[in-house]
């Protein structure tokens, strides 16, 4: 019979077994009255026949037990009844397997959720784009010192990619910024991607509601099709419903457009930048609309396009690659040499199209982000597998005497363990069970959140869960169950609490095992928490805050490229009655490595800074008094060593006490390895009037507005308008008059710098609420099984401080004692987990960018907090057990 | 007492069993007196192994089993033969046959 057969007829079985149960014991009764009668007819007694029969017959209940086992019945029964135990058992000490479910859903739900990040970002295309191995980018590569860098294809490199017979389809699209108008709605940015006509039948998607573009052939390009297709979140922000937007007109860069269609739900990019705010219009109206030259379609130096394609099928990924290389060489020859002699070089290749594809350096970002992420995710399960496997372990040794007794009634030693990892095999079906639902609250809560990659709870994950959660039973289980039966009857017996050496040991190494893995996983949170607060705090010293308003505008459109009207509305503005100043900005800002020379205490150290790019008068009339030396001039642009202001905490880190003003910087590239000019100080302002100079990665330096460390190409893009009254009430005039000025120049953000720092906070509480709020229940839970851990090896001693009682140790010294011993084995933990606790730093220190200085303090706390937590949970055991009568603990054990 | 030849029986009891059942269906009890008068007493078995052997049979569908009235009017469970049963009988019997005969021609060659 086959395996499912024989499965089957046992499930039946147990199905059944109150019916055959009956029957057979029917059937037997009649086998014993037939044999009776026999004997009756040989001329027996009634009794004695009855008798006879009987003893033929043999023992009724063991017949009977061998019977059940023919069938195979027994095998679910047995189960059934540790089941039932197990219940039995944990109904008796709910905390304990409280605590552990808890842990296990936390570990699980957690390892579950990251298991889909990791998957969403290897092995799936971007969101709202069908899963479809044949789908793929062709990346260009430029080579440069032997070094691979991304660039986009230029459309004639893009055509004859499209030829290639390895290739179904190829789709090409450029990406632009463009301000749009909707009829009777203000102007506002929108991110246009310029496609071929085949773009949404190369990535399998379907345009509805509405029709895609009238266009069809690469060659289409002559006259521009003005017509759109609209992102579905767009649309439904627009018009209500998607349905709505079809037909309606819309005025991109001034030019009107009509859309025929939306984008489906979730689709935003194929690659690259995702805007919600994003709408698709034919190639062929790129160049009128971004008024570019004509030549864009043939134009082998302008490379704007990024690339979809669909292998054909039969096609590897390798198999198309020779010749995707071909064509890059090809295109690099087609070019003239650069302004070094030296000739391009060009490559490409072809990757699947993820929903995080990128070339090189990003590529070994998201590698980073892997494997960060599932480093910290086997730090979390080790915990939770050392927390469980100790309270395990205290289980089972506290349950010694059951045990033994059970042993000794004729159990098996594996019917014992079977009984053991029954009970962890419940623990973690419960556990996966409310993890998994755990973990789909935070793919939903993530999914809402996270826009570029599609997090869903899938079938692949809820399995691996599944396995999860069955091989953390049989890990967690196994040792302790095996442990606790080895010692066999009369050991155990003999001093069902004995033998405690060899326990305490191992109890020993589970709690130091779990301070060193609890560490870095504190000082991961704790270091969240910090950023957490410092975010919340951040501009909050800012005197001038309801004075200002920060005005930024989207400028980088064509329209306003080619017609700037920035000075007209800072005239604008300026002659307003009310307003005091209008200073120009940049918001873009260069991140640069600064070295400051040796002094007589210090070797030369380097910075990491942010140049922030302001006019001369921002200072003054921003209110802000200089401590030292004075601001920008407008002859500063010209000088050859650059001036900068900076912070006076940046000022006292990097020149100590000595007066600042006059000294000089290195100025590096970012990397650090070519040196590109020089800064000079010449002027400090006080921290405590511009916040502190810890800004993000780097450290906030202020540089000439024009001068050469200006981000490449930057106009100013934004205005601080300081008014004499509070200038709330003046803002609807400030963007009346922006919009009657710069009608393309729509602005982004119109607010007092007040409202800007209060929006900033409540958005950083809301968005790093939920995630510190994990990190705080996380840390509770590390903390209670650290906890139950150490108070289950000291209470576990219980009988051993009532020997010492009884002997005639103080309560006090016996308190005192098992405390020494608690805090000796948690500074071991702690001792072996800081070089984890270092590295930990070290990684999400340069991930997330916190401020070196706060590092020692962090460690410091959590080193602290786990000495605290260990501390007191061997000391409140400890002093429970000392106030037991001696007489008591003895007897209990 | 007869002798019993239990490390016998083992191993053939299934076959007994189901050989009995091809010729008549019948109840355990009738079963286990049919093996000894057959057998001239030489074979007994007792109901610790022959019901869990008809449960295992059961189990493996080789043979069925129905509640009918005896003959002096008491209520049994008959167990007959399956078409499957019948198989595997004519299989165990082709088996026997080459065991005994390889036996047989052991025991005259070297006897």
């Amino acid at each position: 019979m086959s395996f499912i057969g024989r499965i089957r007829n046992r499930v039946r079985a147990a199905a059944a077994r109150p019916r055959l149960e009956r029957e057979m014991q029917e059937e037997m009764r009649a086998h014993i009255a037939q044999a009776a009668e026999r004997f009756r007819a040989r001329g027996m007694e009634e009794q004695e026949a009855l008798l006879s029969a009987r003893r033929e017959f043999g023992n009724v209940g063991v017949v009977q037990e061998e019977a059940r086992d023919a069938r195979g019945a027994r095998w679910i029964e047995s189960v059934i009844g540790d089941l039932r135990h197990a219940a039995r058992h944990f109904a008796r000490t709910p905390v304990m397997a409280g605590t552990i479910v808890l842990i296990l859903t936390l570990g699980i739900g957690v390892s579950a959720a990251a298991f889909a990040i990791v998957s969403g970002i290897l092995t799936r295309p971007a969101p709202g784009v069908p899963a479809d191995e044949r789908l793929v980018t062709i990346r260009g590569i430029q080579v440069d010192d032997g070094r691979r860098y991304a660039r986009g294809v230029s459309y004639p490199e893009l055509m004859e990619y499209a030829h290639l017979p390895a290739f179904a389809d190829v789709a090409g699209w450029a990406t632009s910024m463009v301000v749009i108008e909707f009829a009777g709605q203000e102007a506002g940015t929108a991110l246009a991607h310029f496609v071929t006509p085949n773009f949404f039948r190369t990535l399998g998607l379907r345009v509805s509601p509405g029709t895609a573009f009238a266009q069809s052939r690469f060659d289409d390009h002559a006259v521009p099709e003005l017509t759109a297709i609209i992102g579905h979140l767009y649309a439904i922000d627009k018009f209500g419903v998607a349905e709505a937007a079809v037909g309606k007109m819309l005025k991109v860069n001034g030019v009107n457009v009509v859309i025929i269609g939306v984008a489906p739900p979730r689709f935003i990019a194929a690659l690259g930048d995702r805007d919600a705010r994003t709408l698709w219009l034919p190639v062929s109206a790129w160049p009128l609309i971004d008024r570019l030259n004509g030549d864009t379609f043939t134009n082998r130096a302008d490379a704007s396009f990024f690339t979809a394609a669909r292998l054909r099928d039969g096609v590897s990924l390798r198999q198309a690659m020779p010749a995707v290389e071909l064509v890059a060489s090809r295109a690099a020859n087609a070019l003239p040499r650069r302004t070094s002699g030296k000739p391009r070089q060009f490559a490409a290749d072809v990757a699947p199209l993820r929903g995080d594809v990128r070339i090189e350096s990003s590529s070994s970002g998201n590698i980073q982000t892997v494997s960060l992420i599932t480093g910290l995710v086997l730090l979390i399960l080790l915990v939770c597998t050392t927390t469980v496997s100790s309270l395990l372990v205290g289980g089972a040794v506290a349950r010694r005497h059951e045990i033994a007794v059970r042993l000794a009634l004729g159990a098996s030693r594996a019917r014992i363990v079977r009984q053991l990892l029954t009970e962890s095999a419940l623990l973690a079906f419960a556990a996966g069970v409310a993890g998994l639902a755990v973990y789909v609250v935070i793919c939903r809560g993530l999914r809402g959140s996270i826009t570029d990659l599609d997090i869903d709870p899938t079938w692949a994950t809820a399995l691996a869960t599944a396995l999860f959660a069955m091989a953390t039973s049989i890990i967690c289980g196994l040792s302790p169950a095996l442990h606790a039966t080895r010692d066999g009857v009369s050991g155990a017996l003999k001093d069902s609490s004995g033998n405690t050496t060899v326990k305490a040991r191992l109890q020993r190494v589970f709690v130091v095992a779990q301070i060193a893995l609890t560490q870095p996983l504190l000082v991961g949170l704790a270091m969240m928490i910090a950023i957490v607060a410092r975010e919340a705090n951040r501009g909050a010293t800012r005197t001038l805050a309801e004075h200002v308003v920060l005005a930024e505008f989207d400028n980088w459109s064509a329209a306003s490229r080619a017609d700037n009207r920035m000075p007209a509305v800072i005239e604008r503005l300026s002659a307003l009655p009310g307003v005091v100043k209008v200073i120009p900005q940049v918001t873009g800002y260069r991140i640069l490595k600064v070295e400051a020379p040796a002094t007589g205490a210090s070797a030369a150290r380097r910075f990491s800074i942010r140049t922030h790019l302001i006019p001369p008068g921002y200072f003054q009339g921003m209110d802000v008094p200089l401590r030292r030396g004075r601001e920008f001039m407008w002859s500063d642009t010209t000088v050859a060593v650059t001036p900068i202001v900076i912070g006076s905490d940046f000022a006292a880190q990097a020149f100590g006490n000595a007066d600042p003003v006059g000294k000089r910087l290195a100025a590096l590239t970012w990397e650090g390895t070519q040196r590109i000019g020089e800064f000079e100080v010449v002027g400090v302002v006080a921290v405590a009037d511009i916040g502190s100079s810890e800004f993000g990665s780097g450290i906030r330096v202020f540089t000439p507005m024009g001068g050469p460390f200006a981000v490449p190409n930057s106009k100013p893009d934004a205005l601080l308008i300081r008014t004499r009254t509070p200038a709330a009430p003046l803002i609807s005039t400030f963007q009346e008059i922006a919009r009657a000025e710069a009608p393309m120049m729509p602005a982004r953000t119109m607010k007092t710098l007040g409202q800007i720092d209060r929006d900033t906070r409540s958005e950083i509480i809301e968005a790093t609420g939920a995630s510190a709020a994990g990190g705080i229940i996380a840390l509770f839970l590390a903390s209670i099984g650290l906890y139950a851990v150490v108070a289950l090896s000291v209470s576990q001693r219980r009988r051993e401080i009532g020997v010492r009682v009884a002997l005639g140790a103080q309560p006090r010294q016996v308190v005192a004692m098992f405390f020494r011993n608690g805090l000796r084995v948690s500074l071991i933990g702690l001792l072996i987990g800081l070089p984890l606790s270092a590295a930990a730093l070290k990684i999400l220190g340069s991930q997330v960018g916190v401020p070196r200085t706060n590092m020692p303090a962090i460690a410091a706390a959590v080193a602290l907090a786990v000495v605290v937590v260990a501390s007191l949970a061997s000391w409140i055991p400890a002093r429970r057990a000392a106030g037991v009568d001696p007489l008591v603990a003895l007897r209990d054990g | 007492m007869p002798p019993k030849s239990n490390s016998l029986l083992q191993g053939t009891l299934e076959m007994i069993v189901l050989q009995l059942l091809r010729a008549e269906p019948t109840n355990g009890y009738e079963l286990a007196q049919r093996i000894e008068t057959i057998s001239r007493d030489v074979l007994t078995i007792n109901a610790g192994s022959l019901y869990p052997a008809l449960y295992r049979l059961e189990e493996r569908d080789l043979i069925h089993s129905a509640w009918e009235e005896s003959k002096t009017g008491r209520r049994v469970k008959v167990y007959s033969l399956t078409a499957a049963g019948r198989k595997e009988l004519a299989e165990q019997r082709g088996e026997w046959a080459r065991f005994t005969g390889a036996l047989s021609a052991i025991l005259k060659v070297t006897g």
